[in-house]
């Protein structure tokens, strides 16, 4: 065992090194790509989609290599490119908008020059493979792979083949990848003949232009958006291994990453580093999150596994030191924190066979054989049983026989079982659900008219002659009459000067209406206003026969003939 | 009682689980070596293919749940908490986490809306028994709130997605008596709110929207759906009072309080402008003003009060008008006056005794006196005046000097 974790060491080192020089994020690098130019059934958006966005990324600080109505040779070139610049700790975005097909559950994207395929293979031969690119781009070493395929539009290829409609479940992604296509797997997306863009770049560049959302907020407002835009009837759909909170436009205060989110990953970290006994680093982690105070579970657990973490460290330079007994104490004690640790019950049976102590090493091994997966329980019955020829304790324990297992909680001391996770739940419950507030905002009704006024507030010094007592005049909607009315915000709420406006008409019978107000049912008839706009409509049972609008001024009289 | 017996019973259960075998115990161990939720589901995915029918089943899926959890993975979240209930329909961590997840659907289906509602109410039910229980003990009381809090606001969700906008409030009316500072909540009251049309449910979207906004700290909204709600806010306040001005107080008000108090009024714009009209008028024609106070008193909804008012108090302020009629020239004992202008008859002066001629039509007289009698269609106000003291009312003529 010690000979092994030895030979071992190294690697998990180099590993360790690796974990602890995780590069920050590099540059950002995106190819796109936009085919509208097909001679079957030609699309209207693709390219547009591809240049709105370029424009978005690049707003997003993304080097964009953009292919436009490229054939398959363009196509290719394209890809090489934006592979070949893809680097340890990039982010690589591919954004394709066009054509593209499953052939056998292997996406492949049409190039513009696709004319016609004799079969299937031919089909793939004239594409590019999505598959590829995936698998190249899990080799790439990017901190982040985003990849967006508009494409499950309908096309006469996947028809006339009678291929599956839609794309495939990509199978071929590495981690830390982030993939979304316009509609589910399978289905079948719009391109919005009617719009400059297809509905999910319409939605997803704008999305991007908006600052400090992650990209799972992104897609989730792209996914209400799209969804009401289209009744529902399209569903972009996404699938993640991103570990870490990806932004096209990072906050501007602070790291992106929250400190939650940062302590989370240390301790990740950390358990990894402990996973391939690389002690110093794990120590070093789990001492960061408890100076973090970050509170919660991951300062929990940070506590509870460093006194383990410094024993398992001490214990090893004692080994290291050939101080066999000390060891041998301190992967007791290892024991003693961490009864799963059954690896420290191996090094402290190790331990003790060098300093002689045969019962000590047989306490250790019943330790493993209570808690250890099969192949070490197995390990320790066959040092067992060549103890068992020297000592009755090893006979004893090998007599006794397995004892249970322990239990699930045992097993599992972190996870509250019967519990909810109420910090995750908490957590979650933060990030608002993706209510689409603009829609809302569409639906706001009219603001509210106004409150009818008994008084009107024309000025005080409107002055027009009464009608005469005897006759006061009555117009009815049946009657012919014109209606004057101020032009709102026209006229000044005081003037001492009124002008005058005389309103003569060939017709007979008809009246004058003066704001809402029968004052005469004859013409000509002069009315007394003051200074400002009206608007005078012709009105015949209800119906209006002429508008027009005049100006008052003070101390001149206007003269109307109505025709 | 029945209730927390049955989760006796479940957590005696849960101690009598037991491995199938020893290589499944291997499994968990697999599953126990790795710390990354990406590592550990699909270890945990075997160990079900392997062992779907172990008794740790339930178990087995709580550390899923928690994977996927950790992965941010809704939709397996939401898979599993199914799974976990479809086992027991009453456990607890399914249905919490099926009544937690179900809001994040921008386009649920009847069937999941349905789901939602039918947890949040488990949820409810179960509430007392589950913290009561051993398990539901470990935690604090603040937990149980937060718990009915959460299902509270799917239910309110549910409604709201089903279109009904009563049930909807009340819902979320109840999350925010056991959540005040749920800022998601406010901007989703304020929203459902936002589109009914009387004027008093758009000052309370107001003031739900300004809350949502504008709270800071425990319970505010992340920064982009603040913005977004902000966006709304300032749609919603200035299509009803027509700018922003005021905007700022509110959501300083709002913040301290989660409804609207009492007296809470945001003026139209309408009424902003007849506002600022009537400020206007008050300084340049106070007495025009009086009157345009008095009519709309006596139009009012308690007109018929305060004319007693007007009749049983001390005589009118001194007022203008413009002559429109006499009832009779000469010797004229009632005349029609205009105070707006000299078209709209609105007062009927009564003199005490009959004077000597009418004025001319348009001519603008001051007078005061006790209403007598008011008609409301048309409007006229009859007021009691003693004819020598109008101002501004012609005099007699002279009579002819008599020559000796």
């Amino acid at each position: 065992m010690r000979i092994l974790w030895r030979l071992f060491m190294p690697v998990c080192l180099a590993c360790g090194a690796a974990l602890a020089q995780q590069p920050e994020e590099g540059k950002r690098i995106a190819l796109v790509i936009g085919n509208d130019t097909y001679s079957i059934r030609p699309l209207q958006n693709a390219v547009n989609d591809a240049r709105a966005m370029e424009r978005a990324l690049k707003g997003a600080g993304f080097r964009v290599i953009l292919r436009t109505n490229g054939g398959k040779v363009a196509m290719d070139e394209g890809v090489v490119e934006f592979l070949s610049s893809v680097g340890p700790g990039d982010i690589a975005l591919l954004f394709y908008a066009g054509h593209a097909l499953q052939i056998n559950d292997e996406n492949v994207l049409i190039p513009a020059d696709f004319q016609s395929a004799s079969s299937l293979i031919d089909a793939k031969f004239k594409s590019v493979s999505l598959t590829k690119v995936l698998e190249e781009l899990a080799q790439s070493r990017a901190k982040t792979a985003i990849v967006v395929i508009d494409a499950c539009r309908t096309n006469p290829v996947a028809q006339t083949h009678a291929l599956k409609a839609g794309l495939a479940n990509p199978s071929k992604a590495g981690s830390n990848t982030f993939i979304s296509f316009s509609t589910n797997p399978g289905n079948v997306a719009g391109d919005n003949p009617n719009g400059r863009n297809s509905w999910f770049t319409e939605a997803l560049s704008d999305a991007i232009d908006q600052p400090e959302l992650t990209i799972d907020d992104v897609f989730r407002r792209v996914g209400a958006k799209v969804q009401s835009a289209t009744g529902g009837k399209q569903t972009p759909w996404v699938t993640s291994s991103l570990t870490s909170k990806f932004y096209f436009h990072p906050p501007k205060t602070g790291t992106a990453e929250t400190d939650e989110s940062l302590v989370s990953k240390w301790l990740q970290d950390a358990l990894h580093h402990e996973q391939y006994e690389n002690w110093p680093e794990a120590i070093e982690l789990a001492e960061r999150i408890i100076k973090q105070k970050a509170g919660g579970s991951a300062e929990e657990t940070a506590r509870a596994r460093l006194p383990y973490l410094q024993v398992r460290a001490e214990a090893e330079k004692k080994f290291e030191a050939g101080d066999f007994a000390g060891a041998v104490q301190q992967y007791e004690q290892a024991l003693k924190l961490e009864p799963f640790g059954v690896d420290a019950g191996i090094e402290a049976a190790n331990g003790a066979l060098l300093t002689g102590d045969i019962k000590r090493a047989v306490q250790a091994l019943e330790a493993v054989r209570q808690r250890g997966a099969s192949p070490e329980v197995k390990r320790a019955a066959d040092i067992l049983k060549e103890l068992a020829a020297v000592e009755p304790a090893a006979a004893a324990a090998l007599a006794r026989g397995l004892s249970k297992p322990p239990a699930m909680p045992e097993v599992f001391p972190a996870q509250r079982f019967g519990v909810p996770d109420w910090e995750a739940g908490q957590r979650w419950a933060r990030q608002a659900a993706p209510v689409d507030y603009a829609a809302v905002a569409k639906q706001l009704p009219p603001p509210p008219a106004p409150a009818p006024q008994p008084v009107s507030t024309l000025s005080a010094a409107a002055v027009a002659p009464p009608p005469p007592p005897s006759d006061e005049p009555r117009l009815t909607l049946d009657d012919l009459y014109v209606e004057v009315k101020a032009v709102a915000g026209s006229r000044d709420l005081i003037s001492e000067d009124p002008g005058q406006l005389t309103v003569r008409s060939a017709k007979k019978g008809m009246g004058v209406m003066l704001e809402g107000k029968a004052v005469s049912r004859q013409l000509p008839f002069t009315l007394k206003l003051p200074p400002g706009e009206y608007e005078l409509r012709t009105i015949e049972a209800g119906k209006k026969l002429s508008e027009r609008r005049i100006r008052i001024k003070a101390n001149t009289t206007t003269e109307l003939d109505l025709q | 009682m029945r209730r927390f017996l049955t989760l006796l019973i479940t957590s005696l259960l849960l101690q009598a689980q037991d491995w199938t075998d020893r290589a499944e115990y291997d499994m968990a161990l697999a599953v126990r070596a790795q710390s990354a939720a990406a590592q550990r589901l699909p270890l945990l995915d075997q160990w079900k293919q392997k062992y779907p029918n172990s008794t740790v089943r339930q178990l087995r899926s709580e550390l899923s749940l928690a994977a996927a959890q950790s992965l941010g993975d809704t939709a397996r979240m939401l898979e599993i908490a199914r799974e976990l209930t479809s086992v027991d329909a009453n456990h607890f961590g399914g249905l919490y986490w099926i009544t937690l997840l179900a809001p994040a659907s921008p386009s649920p289906s009847a069937a999941a809306l349905t789901e939602a509602e039918s947890a949040a109410k488990r949820l409810v039910k179960n509430a007392d028994a589950f913290f009561a229980s051993p398990a539901g003990k470990t935690t604090g009381p603040q937990q149980k709130t937060a718990t009915l809090a959460l299902a509270h606001r799917a239910l309110s969700w549910v409604e709201w997605r089903r279109g009904s906008l009563d049930g909807a409030e009340t819902e979320m009316l109840a999350t925010l008596q056991l959540a005040p500072r749920n800022a998601e909540v406010s901007a989703w009251l304020g929203s459902v709110l936002a589109v009914q049309k009387p004027p008093e449910r758009q000052i309370q979207a107001i003031w739900h929207l300004a809350r949502a906004a504008f709270l800071d700290g425990e319970g505010a909204l992340p920064p982009a759906p603040r913005r977004d709600v902000r966006a709304l806010l300032e749609a919603a306040y200035t299509g009803y009072h027509g700018s922003l001005e005021g905007l700022e107080e509110i959501g300083a008000a709002a913040r301290g309080a989660v409804t609207p108090p009492a007296t809470f009024k945001v003026e139209t714009a309408a009424e902003m402008a007849q506002r600022k009209a009537d400020e206007e008028m008050e300084k340049t024609n106070p007495q025009l003003f009086t009157w345009v106070k008095i009519r709309r008193r006596l139009e009012g909804p308690d007109g018929e009060a305060e004319y007693r008012k007007l009749a049983d108090g001390p005589p009118l302020p001194l007022l203008k008008g413009y002559v429109i009629r006499c009832d009779a020239d000469p010797k004229p004992t009632e005349a029609i006056v205009g105070l707006q202008d000299a078209a709209t008859e609105e007062v009927v002066l009564k003199f005490d005794a009959a004077l000597a001629r009418c004025a001319e039509v348009g001519v603008a007289v001051e007078f005061s006196g006790k209403p007598v009698e008011i008609a409301r269609q048309p409007f006229r106000l009859s007021v009691a005046v003693v004819g020598t003291s109008i101002q501004g009312w012609p005099e007699p003529p002279a009579k002819p000097e008599k020559k000796d």
